[in-house]
C-alpha cells in the first residue's frame, strides 16, 4: 500500500460518508437559498450601521415612519431562518472536510482556504446574532461591530464561492447536472430540503411575533413581546441601568436647549408641560428585532428650534442624563429635527412617562433605530 | 464537464471581488481592534467551525446510526423530527437558558421558554406521528 493510502483511516477513507443526503444537488439548492438570506441581512445591517455611524454623504430619511422597523425585523427574521438551512447545507457538504488528499493542486487548496472564512462567518454571524437577541454575551468584544466587520468578511467569502460554484449551480437549475440516483433508507433528499424549510418556517413563526404584532401569540420563543413592559411595551435599558434613577428626579431639572441658537432655552418640566402639546402613534424599533407602537404626547422639537431661533435646517446633537455608555447622546440631522412628528414626549399611552422609558423627557421621533430614541432628555445642542 | 482550472479561478471576477471584499472585512476589524479585540474575536470566528465539524456533525452522524435500528419504514418521519428537534433545540438554547435575564428589566426574555420549545417539540413529533399513521395506511392498502 502507498503511504498516502496508509493514512486514508477512518473519515478519510473512500466512501466513508455513505449517507445519500450528501448531495450536490440539495448543497446548490441550499446554497442559493443562504445566498438570498445573506444577502437580505448584509444589506439590512448595513443600512441599521449606516444610519447609526452616517457617512457625510448619508442623509436618513424620517419617513415612511415605520421603514427601519420593516427592515430590523426582517433582519433578524432572516437571520434566524438562516440556521436551519445552515446547518442542512454543512451537513451536505460535510465529508469535503475529510476529502482526501487534503491538497490536490493549487486551485483545490485555494478553494479549501476559502471556505474557512465563509464557514466561520457564517456561524459566527448567526450564532453571534442568536445570543444578541436573547442578550447573551460570553464573549469578550463588542457585538456590534465585531459582527458588523464580520459580516463584510462572510460577505467576501461567499462572492468568492459564488464564484467556485457557479458553474455547478447553473447545471442544478437547469437539470443538466448528474446525479446518482439512491434510493435512501429514511429521508430522500426532497425529504431533507423540505424539512429544512420547514424548520425555517417553524422557527420564524415562533419568533417573528417579537414585531409583526399579529403573529405575536405564537411568539413562544421570541425573546420579546412588544405587549410585555411597563406602560405597555418592552425596555432596554433600564434607569437603573443608565444610573440615572436621581437625577432624572430631580426638581431641578432643566431641558437646555444651546448651541446656534439666537435665544438659548432653559425649561422646567412645568414650562415643557404648558406649551402647546403634539400626539403621535410611533414604534420603538430595536436592531435586535422587535417593535412595538405607543403613542406618544410631548413637544415637537421643530416647535422647539423656533422658539430658541435656530438656524433653518439644523442639526441637533440630543443629550441624556445617563453619564456614560455609547447611547448616552444622539443626533437628528435636518430631516428628523423638522419633521412633525419627532417629538420630546413626556407622556405615553395615556400616563406620564415611566422612568425606565425616560422620564422627564423622551425623544421619539418616525424612522429611528431604537437606540437613537434618546431617553431622559437634558439638552439639545444645535449645531 | 472540465472543472474550472487554478488560473480561472484565482483571476476570476468573483475571486478577485471578493478577496477585495474580505481584506475590506480585516482592515475593518484591526481600526477598530480596541472594540472588536481581534485575538478574542478569531477564537469564536474558527472555533465556531471547528466546534461544527469535530464535535456537531460527528453527533448527528451517530444519532444516525441509532436512526438505522428503527423499522424503515418510519425511518423518514424520525430522521425528520430529529433534525428539526435539535435545530429548534440549538435555536431556543439562549432563551430557555435565560442567560441575558437582568433583575432590572423584566420586558427582557419575559416567557417561559423551557414550555414554549416543549411545545414547538410536541408540534414537530405529532406531525411525524402523523406521517408515520399515513405510511401505515398506506402500507395496509397496498398489502396483497
Amino acid at each position: 500500500m502507498r503511504w498516502d493510502e496508509r493514512l486514508r483511516i477512518g473519515p478519510f477513507r473512500q466512501g466513508a460518508f455513505s449517507s445519500a443526503l450528501h448531495s450536490e444537488r440539495n448543497a446548490a439548492w441550499l446554497g442559493m437559498a443562504l445566498g438570498i438570506t445573506f444577502s437580505v441581512c448584509f444589506l439590512t445591517g448595513l443600512l441599521s450601521h449606516g444610519i447609526q455611524q452616517p457617512p457625510s454623504w448619508f442623509v436618513w430619511t424620517s419617513r415612511p415612519a415605520g421603514l427601519y422597523r420593516l427592515t430590523q425585523g426582517i433582519h433578524v427574521a432572516t437571520g434566524l431562518a438562516s440556521i436551519p438551512l445552515l446547518l442542512a447545507k454543512l451537513w451536505t457538504v460535510y465529508p469535503h472536510f475529510w476529502s482526501w488528499p487534503p491538497l490536490r493542486n493549487v486551485a483545490h487548496g485555494l478553494e479549501r482556504i476559502s471556505l474557512l472564512p465563509l464557514v466561520g462567518g457564517s456561524i459566527f454571524m448567526l450564532m453571534t446574532g442568536l445570543a444578541n437577541i436573547g442578550l447573551w454575551y460570553p464573549w469578550g468584544f463588542f457585538f456590534p461591530t465585531a459582527h458588523f466587520w464580520a459580516g463584510w468578511i462572510t460577505i467576501g467569502a461567499l462572492v468568492v464561492h459564488v464564484g467556485a460554484k457557479i458553474t455547478i449551480t447553473r447545471a442544478v437549475v437547469n437539470g443538466s447536472h448528474e446525479e446518482e440516483d439512491v434510493e435512501p433508507a429514511g429521508l430522500s433528499r426532497r425529504g431533507f430540503l423540505g424539512i429544512a424549510a420547514a424548520t425555517s418556517g417553524l422557527i420564524t413563526l415562533t419568533t417573528v411575533g417579537q414585531t409583526f404584532r399579529p403573529l405575536s401569540r405564537l411568539g413562544v420563543l421570541a425573546p420579546r413581546r412588544p405587549d410585555v413592559g411597563p406602560q405597555g411595551f418592552p425596555v432596554n435599558k433600564s434607569a437603573v441601568g443608565a444610573r440615572v434613577t436621581e437625577t432624572a428626579r430631580d426638581e431641578r431639572f432643566r431641558l437646555v436647549v444651546e448651541g446656534n441658537v439666537g435665544e438659548p432655552l432653559s425649561l422646567s418640566l412645568d414650562d415643557l408641560r404648558a406649551m402647546p402639546q403634539h400626539d403621535a402613534v410611533l414604534p420603538i424599533a430595536c436592531v435586535e428585532g422587535w417593535s412595538a407602537e405607543a403613542r406618544w404626547s410631548g413637544i415637537r422639537v421643530r416647535d422647539l428650534l423656533v422658539m430658541a431661533r435656530a438656524p433653518e435646517q439644523p442639526t441637533v446633537a440630543v443629550e441624556s442624563l445617563q453619564l456614560s455608555g455609547r447611547y448616552r447622546a444622539s443626533e437628528l440631522n435636518h430631516l428628523h429635527a423638522g419633521d412633525p412628528d419627532t417629538l420630546l414626549a413626556l407622556r405615553v399611552n395615556g400616563e406620564t412617562l415611566h422612568i425606565d422609558h425616560g422620564y422627564p423627557v423622551r425623544l421619539i421621533g418616525p424612522n429611528r433605530p431604537g437606540v437613537l430614541q434618546t431617553k431622559w432628555v437634558h439638552k439639545l445642542v444645535v449645531q | 464537464m472540465r472543472k474550472p482550472g487554478a488560473k480561472q479561478f484565482v483571476f476570476s471576477p468573483w475571486t478577485i471581488a471578493g478577496i477585495g471584499i474580505m481584506a475590506f472585512g480585516v482592515f475593518g476589524l484591526f481600526l477598530d481592534s480596541a472594540d472588536t479585540r481581534p485575538d478574542r474575536w478569531v477564537r469564536w470566528f474558527v472555533g465556531g467551525a471547528l466546534v461544527h465539524d469535530l464535535i456537531v456533525a460527528p453527533i448527528v452522524i451517530g444519532v444516525g446510526l441509532l436512526v438505522a435500528l428503527v423499522p424503515r419504514r418510519f425511518q423518514g418521519p424520525v430522521q425528520g423530527a430529529l433534525i428539526s428537534s435539535a435545530i429548534v433545540g440549538i435555536t431556543a438554547f439562549p432563551f430557555v437558558g435565560g442567560f441575558g435575564r437582568r433583575s432590572d428589566n423584566p420586558s427582557a426574555l419575559p416567557n417561559d421558554y423551557a414550555a414554549g420549545l416543549l411545545w414547538v417539540l410536541a408540534v414537530i413529533w405529532a406531525v411525524a406521528g402523523a406521517w408515520i399513521l399515513w405510511r401505515l395506511r398506506k402500507g395496509r392498502r397496498q398489502a396483497p
